[in-house]
């Protein structure tokens, strides 16, 4: 198998904000592969959405690399643009038209589909997302969870190549969440979707992310992994204010008391890790060392 | 209040038809200046799009037991400049006109007195800022009172070359019944008036204007003021919106 | 208001709702122009009727829609204090006109969703006009969700009862420069949207409905007669002598299925 496609490359970028505020996004160089799922986790502030708006062709950079799909996105922004779809963290501001139905049609017109095309590639997209029901409604009818599903409706009709989220599971409920990841996960298994998603909840990444990038302070990168590889070192995490998941917290903990367990990432492998415990297993037995 | 929103049904046809006319054409030029750069068309459309709905979210919110409505038409008009802000007051005067605020059928005209302001709070503005320096509050104070003033006094012109006289109109109120199976004819006259030609009087102009400018003068001054209050908050918090500071497109 | 209106022409299901939305709008225009060119107060007064039975058949709340209706009267006062006594009844049918012709758009814009109304002016109107229209409408109620956080903040943390009225002005403006500023805000995300998107000048695709059934026929000949009613004195007067009974009678069958519609749901269904 040849080497996989490199559809994004965004490597020490400089950009200051009118206000004078300045990002410097140093360190690894975020690269994201096609079919890869990348997460960036990062405090406020680290710079997560300017970050994204870079990617976007929304901003320039005053330095560094920002390549999409090998182009520049700010100057070839009309080329890359009909290849990414996009969320934001407040869906209402993504919804512009008046209906569903107008909303969700609103890129294939704006590329000059004719409208039985535009109407064809609405239905298919609402049925795979199971909005049919309200294509007809007005958005500022729906509940939260009914419009990030017709955002994403809106940035998935064209069908992107690369989707960017910007903390999509922001005041969703945890049945709304596990539906997002569910939802996600299918995308990519049947579209061979890429995507970047900024995250606060960390122990939904170990379900669908490949790599995690951590954004510290102003924009720096100060590690990059596998959830496996970030969130077996939770002292990291909580370095950069972030809450590490709470089951690799407990085996992290159990390690420092001497046992060597493997860091679980969800719960069903904390429940092997603690069945294993209980049975006694010699890998879990306490060190002489045990405070 | 500020200004009126002329209703239907008061106005000569011709008149209706000349401020449709001319609203028409400034909406083609401003609609074209709109388009003029495709790249800005996104920004600038929604930037107005929103704007005229900070117009309609101000008309909406009571804060004033006698039911007072603020206007922030000037302020668009700061906000926006002329072309944009044309577009913005025709926007909000459409949609009010939808709801019976002010007359469908004479959008045209109360486009071009709402628009007047917007237009004047734009240029105003600007020369204001030269006359007080660097006093936000008083610049828009200024501005918004000498607009309001220019645009009630367009629209008291305009009901002054409309020349009503609802007298002239010869208005009827006599209901007259025909029984289907007879040849008679019942007529009830409730109430008559006979229409008088000779000594036909039309409206009191300069009594209708005193009315206007002494209950305007108030709203003026409440809609000057909070104007001043506004322009003074976003100088701290966004100076860029303001047109000294603004980054040309 | 607009956030009423909007909720009834989107939640309601009447009669008058299930019409197609064309029929609507050229019979809301014929009755428009009816009133306009009017000199009859006895047609202006049927009309109120008329428009009142279309209200009630809707199955709206009766008081909140008309009393928006009154509001070009208000506006008329400098009008009136300047006319005088010279004519009572000229003065009367200013009123009647101008409360009439509200009452017809307000019947028609709580009859018919906003992006069926607004796509209908692509015919007549620059398709970017109607996209302001769009957006402003859309905008309008994201924005009228931070008024309300911001005016419940300002009273709950006594900004709207400040004194002296200075205090309360300097509270009152900060509160909506708040808006603005949120509002603005607004405007940049809906702008790189718009952008990312790729618009062009089109927002909604919307069509306006022209089915003509029995029901649109029945709202068309009923805008046609009260146009013709209205012009009458232009065709030479020839229906003055039907002028009284016809359009009475027909005014008040008119409110009669209304009427009845609010005691279908059993006992008194309060009007407002």
């Amino acid at each position: 198998m040849g080497p996989v496609e490199l559809i994004v490359r965004f490597k020490d970028v400089k950009f200051t904000y009118p206000d004078g505020t300045a990002l410097y996004f140093t360190g690894e160089e975020l690269t994201v592969r096609r079919g890869e799922r990348v997460a960036l986790l990062g405090q406020n502030g680290s710079g997560k959405t300017t970050l994204f708006q870079h990617l976007l062709g929304l901003l320039r950079p005053e330095s560094g690399t920002v390549e999409v799909f090998g182009l520049d996105p700010h100057r070839d922004f009309e080329k890359i643009r009909p290849r990414i779809g996009f969320l934001f963290q407040d869906p209402d501001r993504q919804i512009v038209a008046p209906t569903v139905r107008d909303d969700i049609g609103f890129g294939p017109r704006n590329q000059g589909l004719p409208p039985a095309e535009v109407d064809r590639l609405v239905r298919e997209v609402a049925a795979e997302l199971r909005i049919e029901h309200l294509l007809d409604r007005l958005a500022h009818y729906l509940s939260g969870g009914e419009r990030l599903k017709v955002a994403l409706a809106g940035a998935l009709v064209m069908r992107p190549e690369l989707l960017i989220l910007d903390e999509p599971f922001e005041g969703l409920d945890a049945a709304s969440r596990v539906e997002l990841v569910d939802l996600l996960n299918r995308l990519h298994r049947e579209r061979g979707l890429s995507f970047i998603i900024s995250v606060h909840e960390v122990s939904l990444a170990p379900l669908f992310i490949d790599t995690i990038y951590v954004l510290g302070r102003g924009g720096r990168f100060v590690a990059k992994g596998s959830p496996r590889e970030i969130f077996g070192r939770p002292e990291l995490l909580v370095e950069h204010r972030l809450e590490p998941p709470v089951v690799g917290l407990i085996c992290q903990r159990l390690r420092a008391r001497g046992f060597d367990v493997p860091i679980a990432l969800t719960a069903d492998e904390a429940v092997e890790v603690l069945a294993g415990l209980l049975a006694g297993t010699p890998a879990a037995k306490a060190q002489p060392s045990d405070p | 209040m500020s200004h009126i929103h002329l209703p239907d049904g008061i106005l000569p046809l011709w008149l209706v038809i000349a401020g449709w006319a001319v609203t028409a054409v400034l909406l083609g030029a401003t609609l074209w200046y709109l388009r003029r750069n495709p790249e800005e068309l996104a920004r600038r459309v929604a930037r107005l799009g929103v704007v005229a709905a900070i117009m309609m979210v101000g008309m909406s919110l009571e804060v004033v037991p006698i039911a007072y409505h603020f206007n922030l038409s000037v302020l668009a008009g700061i906000l926006l400049g002329p072309a944009a802000g044309f577009l913005a007051a025709f926007v909000v005067v459409f949609i009010l006109a939808l709801f019976g605020h002010g007359g469908i059928t004479v959008v045209g005209l109360n486009t071009l007195v709402i628009g007047s302001e917007v237009v004047l709070g734009s240029l105003l503005f600007r020369a204001f800022g030269r006359l007080v320096g660097n006093r936000p509050f008083w610049q828009a104070f200024l501005t918004t009172v000498a607009a309001l003033a220019v645009s009630t006094t367009l629209m008291v012109a305009i009901i002054g070359v409309a020349q009503i006289n609802p007298a002239e109109q010869a208005p009827r109120a006599v209901i007259a019944f025909k029984n289907p199976f007879e040849a008679g004819l019942f007529r009830v006259e409730v109430f008559t008036e006979e229409p008088r030609e000779a000594e036909a009087e039309g409206l009191d102009l300069p009594t209708f204007a005193a009315v206007v400018y002494t209950l305007g003068a108030v709203g003026w001054i409440l809609e000057g003021a909070l104007t001043g209050v506004i322009v003074r908050y976003l100088s701290q918090v966004r100076p860029d919106l303001l047109p000294a500071r603004r980054v040309a497109p | 208001m607009i956030e009423l209106v909007d909720f009834w022409a989107i939640k309601l299901t009447s009669p008058v709702h299930r019409l197609a939305a064309g029929p609507k709008f050229v019979a809301a225009g014929l009755i428009l122009f009816g009133i306009i060119v009017s000199r009859d107060l006895v047609f202006l007064l049927a009309t109120f009727f008329l428009l009142n039975g279309v209200v009630l058949l809707a199955g709206l709340p009766w008081v909140r829609v008309l009393v928006p209706a009154f509001y070009p009267a208000v506006l008329l006062v400098p009008l009136l204090i300047a006319q005088g006594a010279a004519s009572p009844l000229g003065t009367l049918l200013m009123v009647g006109k101008a409360v009439d012709a509200a009452l017809t758009m307000l019947a028609l814009i709580t009859i018919t969703p906003y992006p069926v109304l607004f796509s209908a002016l692509r015919r007549v109107a620059p398709g970017l006009l109607v996209d302001l229209l769009f957006l402003a409408y859309r905008s309008f109620f994201i924005l009228l969700g931070v008024a309300r956080d911001v005016l419940t903040a300002l009273r709950l943390r006594g900004g709207l009862g400040a004194r002296p009225w200075g205090r309360w002005l300097a509270s009152v403006g900060q509160g909506i420069s708040l808006i603005i500023v949120r509002g603005i805000d607004l405007s940049e995300d809906f702008g790189r949207v718009l952008r990312l998107r790729g618009y062009r000048g089109r927002l909604a695709a919307g069509g306006t409905e022209w089915r003509l059934g029995p029901p649109e026929l029945a709202g068309l000949l009923l805008g046609l007669g009260t146009a013709v009613f209205g012009a009458e004195h232009l065709l030479g007067g020839g229906l003055g002598a039907y002028n009284g009974y016809w359009l009475i009678l027909g005014a008040v069958l008119f409110l009669v299925p209304g009427t009845l519609r609010l005691f279908r749901k059993g006992g008194w269904v309060r009007w407002s």
